[in-house]
Formats: C-alpha cells, structure tokens, sequence
C-alpha cells in the first residue's frame, strides 16, 4: 500500500518512514504541503497522512483543496495540535483519522489499515477472493488451503490487484504503488515479479489486459 | 489605628470643635466678665446711693444715731440669692472719722482709702470692689463694698452653664462622626470584598459605579493593572503552548526512531535510527536552551547593566564557533572599521547571545566553503555590526516574519528552532537597538545589520553625563545563560 506523508520535521518524518516501511508500507515522503498537493493531482496513492504544521502552508488548506477537487484518498492528519477546535475543523473538513503527536508507529499502521478497509468495504482486513486468502496484517497469502511464501513487492503487487478487483493498472502504476520514489527501478522488474507471482498463486489469477495492464478479474456475485 | 481613615477623621474633628468650644468658653468668659462687672458696679453705686437716700430720709440729723447700728436686709431676701446678697456691705462714715452706721456683716475699719468712686481693696485677703462717695452737706461718707468672689462666681456660672451642652454633646457628636464617616467609607469596603473575593484568574476589569470619585483613580490604577496583567499571562500562556507544540515534534521524532531501531530488520537500518535518536536528543535540548533563554529574556523590561565592548564580544563568539565553522569549512573574516573601542551600555551576556546566534545562523544556512563577514564599524552616534553570508537570503516579503517565535522558513534545509532570531529581537529590544536585514553586499547571501547607540567610555564613567535612564537589574547577567 502506497502512502503519502507529508510532513517538516526532518527527525520525525525519516522515522516514521522507515518505520512504516518495516510494517510493509510503501510511504513516499515530502515536507511541504503545495508539493503534496501536486503528488496527490499527478499519482494516486492508498492514503496521506498529513502534518498540520507545515512551513509553506497550514496542513488544514491541504486537506481542504484537496476535498474541493473531490480527492476521496483517506486523510489521517497526524500533528503536534492537541485542542479540540483543530480536531473539529480536521474531521469536518474532511479528514478521515486525527493523531496527536508522539504516536507509536504500530497505531498509524493499525489505522492505516483501517482506512483502507474502510474504504474498500470491507468488514476485515484480510481480503478473500476465490480460492486465495491475503492477510496484509500477518504479511500471509493462503491458496487453496496452503500457505504460500510471498516477497515484499509480490505481496504487495498482489495486494493492489486483488484490493480492487476489476480494475486494471498500468505498469507505472503497480511501480508506483511498489516502489514509490525511493527506489531505482530496472524497467522490467513488475513483469518479474508477476512471473514469480503466477508461479505461486497460478496463472489464472491475474490477467494481462495488452496495452493497458493488469487485472484480477471480479468474482460473479 | 493611626493609619485609619476613620480615627483620622474622628479625630481631627473632634480637635476641631473642641478647640472651637474652648474659644466659645473663652470669649463666653470675657463677655460675661465685663457684663457682670458693669451690672455689679452699677448695682453697688446704687446700694450706696440708696443706702445714703434711706438713712437720710429716716433720721434728722439731729436725731441720736446710735453708732454701730446695723441694716438688715428683709428676711425673704435673705434667703434667695444669698451668696450675692450677704456679700454687699456697706459702711457710713461721719465727718469726725468714725463709723456711724453700717450693714451686719460689715468691718469696722474703712472698706477703701479711696474716698470718691470705684476702687478695689484688700481686705481679710480677699479682693473687694468698692464705691464711695461724699455727702458734704450732712458730712457723712458712704461705702459699699463686695468681694470679687460673688462676680467671679456669676462668671463661672455663666461659663459652666455654656460648657454643659458641649460635655454632653461632644460624645454624641464623636459617635455621630464614627458612623458618618464609617458609612462613608463603605464604597471602599465593598471594594475591597471584590477585589478580595476575586477569583485569581479572573483578570477582568473592576466595574465598581459605586466608587465616589475620590476612589475612581484607584480602581482605574487597578484595571489597568489587571489588563497587564492579563496581556503578560496571555502572552506566557500563549508561549508556553508554542513551546510543548515545540517540543512534541522532536520528542515524537526521537520516538519513531526509537521504533524504527527496535523493528530494524538489518543492523544498517538499527544503527541509522540510533545515529538519529542521537542527533535528534541534541536538537531537543537545543531547543529546551532557546526556550529558556528567550523566557529569561522575556521576563526583564530592560538590560541597561554596564558597558559592553562589541569588539571583544564579536571576537570571543567568533572564537567560540570556529570549531563549528571549520566542521563546515567556512571562513569567518572580522572587519573593524573606525577607531577605537566599540562600547554600548548593556548586558555582555545577552550581547554575546545575540551576536552569537547571528554569527551561527550565518554559518548555518551557509553552503559548506563559504564565508562568514562580520563587520564593526560606526555610523552618526551608533555602533553597527553586520554579519553577511553566502546562504540563499531571506526573500523581502519574509523578512518581517523571521522574527517571529518558532517561525521556520520553508525550503530550508538545515536545521533550526525557530527561536534565534526571536531571541536576536529580544535582545536588540532591550538594547534600544535596531536591526535590517538585507541582500548580501555582491547581491547574494543575506546580511544582518544591528545597530545599538554608542557611548563614549570616558562619559559613560562618569555619572553626571549619563544620560540613560536608571538601570534596571531585573535580568542578572549569571542568569543569562549562554546557548549551547
């Protein structure tokens, strides 16, 4: 899952990164808020998680653009404000979550997931769909019974496919979602990794759409 | 008591009409003295009169008199006015010298040596008035006489009798004044139950329409004192708010990397967040010092302690961040234009503050192999330093907000508390000192010009040509600690 955070402080902002990161996320990470703003227009990601004091503009007219160009992403707005009034005008003006700094990393990823859940509709975090059983929580994908062993970006590729089925993504955007901005990425590492992926999960499961990408197909009801 | 209101006025007062009555009484004596000296006079002339008319008309003057005869008064008189009656003698004297006839309690020698009108006598050691006068036709002399004791008995008389309404009625009048001015006091005692009742963080206005307008200037002193209050508390609350949001940041820093080492999934990854946490702990105490330098500054109206020499100030900051500036390869060059000494009057710890962290955010927002100038030199009755560096500058609309507390400025890659110039401001405040902040002279880099009125070392020794207003040691130079 690809996350967005927008955060100043240099301290905090590494250390939250690399610690999501531990907890299988992929967090692209930038300090002011018009070039989150920008992001969020150019490339999608599965969630923000926003500080509200930032040096160019106030997190609150972040998150405020971003709903009049009708963003849905899910908005957690993490910051050192503690008064109601922000957390009102956070809620009501469309954030998702609200944190009040220090936090423990375990709780932003615990809620991170909780968005996402919430926004896929779902009751659960682990995803089912045919005979395949993905837990992003325990990292753990189930075929057919048996348990099978995933790298980070398989998981993850299959995580975003299986997420929203029917909807088929480019090859940038698997990328992206992988690998966000921090790696050098060899051109055809996604293909790489789908053929290690339909290798353990069967050939089937994900289709190639030629020209447009990739797609796990929806279950008929 | 004495510092009472009430008792002041209760007794200044009473002082007050006491001493009125004691003049009543004295000029009531004197009037009644000369009163009854003129009834007195009068009535003896006429007892001696009357008595000569009588003993005239009785007699002839060929009838045997028998010496020594006395008059009687009738007996009713006798009894009513008696102490002035008894006292009225009189004497009748023939022309042979002896006393021919005379009143009961009469001497038997002459009342007065004065044979004609008033005069007064001694007698049995008492002082007598008497009047006598001559009867040439039947050769006999009259004389009544009275002791002084009867006059002086009316007069005392006539004093007391004025003196009674003021023994009564001075208690009464004090009693009166006590809850006259008590009542009068009462604006100040609900006032004081107010002010006393207060809640103390009720800091609002005193509205007291009650107050007469001898107490309105007080209570006007005491709102405009609480509205100071108000503001300093807001002001502190306001700071300490900044402050915990200031602190929280680094603190829930040191704590993802503090998770981060302990889910590192490689040792590289364990010892970057350790490197952090490290860093991380000095940028935090870092910023506790800037905190509790700006509160120590915050909290005097003014440093106005000695004399400070810029030039040796400047020197030992610059010699205390060379180590820092070499760690960056940064050059430090000081210019000293002008003659002589740089002295202002001042504090040389909070001038080693300022000049320090001017010195360190030029060094610090500086790309690394750059230089650092420090200027000193004089313009019209000042002293101007200036330090210029090579970094990216302050663009002009962000110049102003520098200034403020906490603020950072975006896009700025190095660190910082967003305090140093605040701290800068503080101090330069309290100097009576200005500060610029321009373009770099070759139109790169940013430089700060401060400028503080100079003194002249010679004068400023000498206290009868300081003309600086008088020092207030509210911040003491021990307390002012040095950053870092």
């Amino acid at each position: 899952m690809r996350i967005l955070l927008v955060e100043d402080d240099a301290l905090f902002g590494d250390g939250l990164q690399t610690g999501l990161m531990q907890h299988g996320f992929t967090v692209d990470w930038i300090k002011q808020g018009r070039q989150a703003l920008h992001a969020l227009r150019v490339e999608s990601f599965d969630a923000v998680i926003l500080d509200l004091g930032l040096p160019d503009t106030d997190g609150i007219a972040v998150l405020q653009e971003c709903r009049t160009r009708d963003d849905r992403v899910p908005m957690l707005v993490l910051t050192a404000r503690n008064a109601v009034d922000d957390k009102l005008q956070c809620l009501d003006g469309g954030a998702d979550d609200y944190l009040v700094k220090p936090i423990d990393i375990r709780e932003v990823a615990a809620r991170l997931r909780a968005l996402l859940r919430r926004k896929d509709g779902r009751a659960k975090s682990a995803i089912r769909h045919g005979n395949i059983e993905l837990d992003p929580l325990a990292h753990k994908v189930v075929v057919n019974g048996r348990s099978i062993e995933l790298s980070h970006r398989e998981f993850e590729i299959l995580h975003t496919l299986i997420r929203a089925p029917g909807t088929v993504m480019s090859k940038e955007q698997l990328e992206q979602t992988v690998y966000g901005w921090v790696t050098e990425v060899e051109s055809n590492a996604i293909q790489v990794h789908l053929h290690n992926l339909r290798r353990k999960i069967g050939r089937e499961v994900i289709r190639t759409i030629r020209g447009v990408g990739y797609t796990i197909e929806q279950q008929p009801q | 008591m004495i510092h009472s209101i009430r008792f002041r006025l209760l007794l200044g007062l009473t002082v007050v009409i006491i001493s009125i009555w004691v003049l009543v009484v004295i000029a009531t004596y004197h009037g009644a003295k000369s009163e009854v000296r003129a009834l007195f006079d009068t009535q003896l002339e006429q007892s001696a009169r009357v008595a000569m008319r009588t003993l005239l008309g009785l007699p002839t003057a060929n009838d045997e008199i028998k010496p020594e005869s006395t008059i009687s008064p009738p007996e009713a008189e006798q009894e009513q006015h008696a102490q002035y009656r008894k006292n009225l003698v009189v004497q009748v004297w023939n022309d042979k010298g002896e006393l021919f006839l005379h009143s009961q309690d009469a001497p038997l020698f002459p009342l007065s040596t004065v044979r004609a009108g008033f005069a007064n006598s001694m007698i049995n050691d008492t002082i007598w008035r008497t009047f006598s006068f001559e009867d040439k036709a039947h050769g006999l002399t009259i004389q009544a006489g009275e002791p002084y004791s009867v006059r002086d008995y009316l007069t005392q008389h006539v004093v007391i009798q004025t003196l009674y309404p003021i023994i009564i009625g001075l208690p009464i009048v004090t009693l009166l004044i006590w809850f006259a001015v008590g009542k009068g006091l009462t604006p100040l005692r609900k006032l004081a139950k107010e002010v006393g009742e207060r809640d103390p963080d009720n800091l609002a206005s005193i509205r007291a329409p009650y107050a007469p307008n001898e107490v309105q200037p007080l209570v006007d002193e005491l709102n405009s004192l609480l509205q100071r209050l108000d503001d300093k508390i807001e002001k502190e609350r306001r700071f300490t708010g900044d402050a915990a949001h200031e602190l929280r940041t680094p603190l829930a820093g040191l704590k993802a990397q503090a998770e981060v080492a302990l889910g590192a999934r490689n040792k590289q990854e364990r010892q970057k967040a350790l490197t952090n946490i490290s860093t991380g702990v000095d940028r935090a105490s870092h910023l506790v010092d800037q905190l509790l330098t700006l509160s120590r500054l915050d909290e005097s109206a003014s440093i106005d302690d000695g004399n400070v020499n810029l030039l040796d100030t400047v020197r030992t900051v610059i010699a205390d961040l060379l180590p820092y500036a070499n760690e960056k390869s940064t050059d430090i060059s000081l210019e000293h234009h002008g003659q002589g000494q740089s002295w202002i009057r001042g504090n040389k710890e909070a001038m080693y503050i300022l000049l320090r962290n001017l010195v360190d955010n030029a060094i610090r927002y500086s790309p690394e192999h750059s230089l650092v100038t420090v200027s000193l030199g004089r313009r019209d009755d000042s002293n101007v330093i200036a330090v210029q560096d090579q970094g990216q500058g302050i663009p002009v609309q962000d110049r102003q907000r520098v200034f403020d507390r906490f603020h950072r400025r975006s896009n700025s890659e190095a660190y910082g508390t967003g305090l140093g110039l605040s701290i800068v401001k503080r101090v330069i405040d309290l100097h009576n000192g200005k500060v610029t902040l321009r373009q770099g002279t070759n139109g790169s880099g940013l430089s700060v010009e401060v400028m503080f009125p100079s003194v002249d070392i010679e004068s400023a020794s000498d206290p009868l040509t300081t003309t600086e207003p008088s020092i207030q040691h509210s911040a003491r130079a021990d307390r002012l600690a040095t950053e870092h």
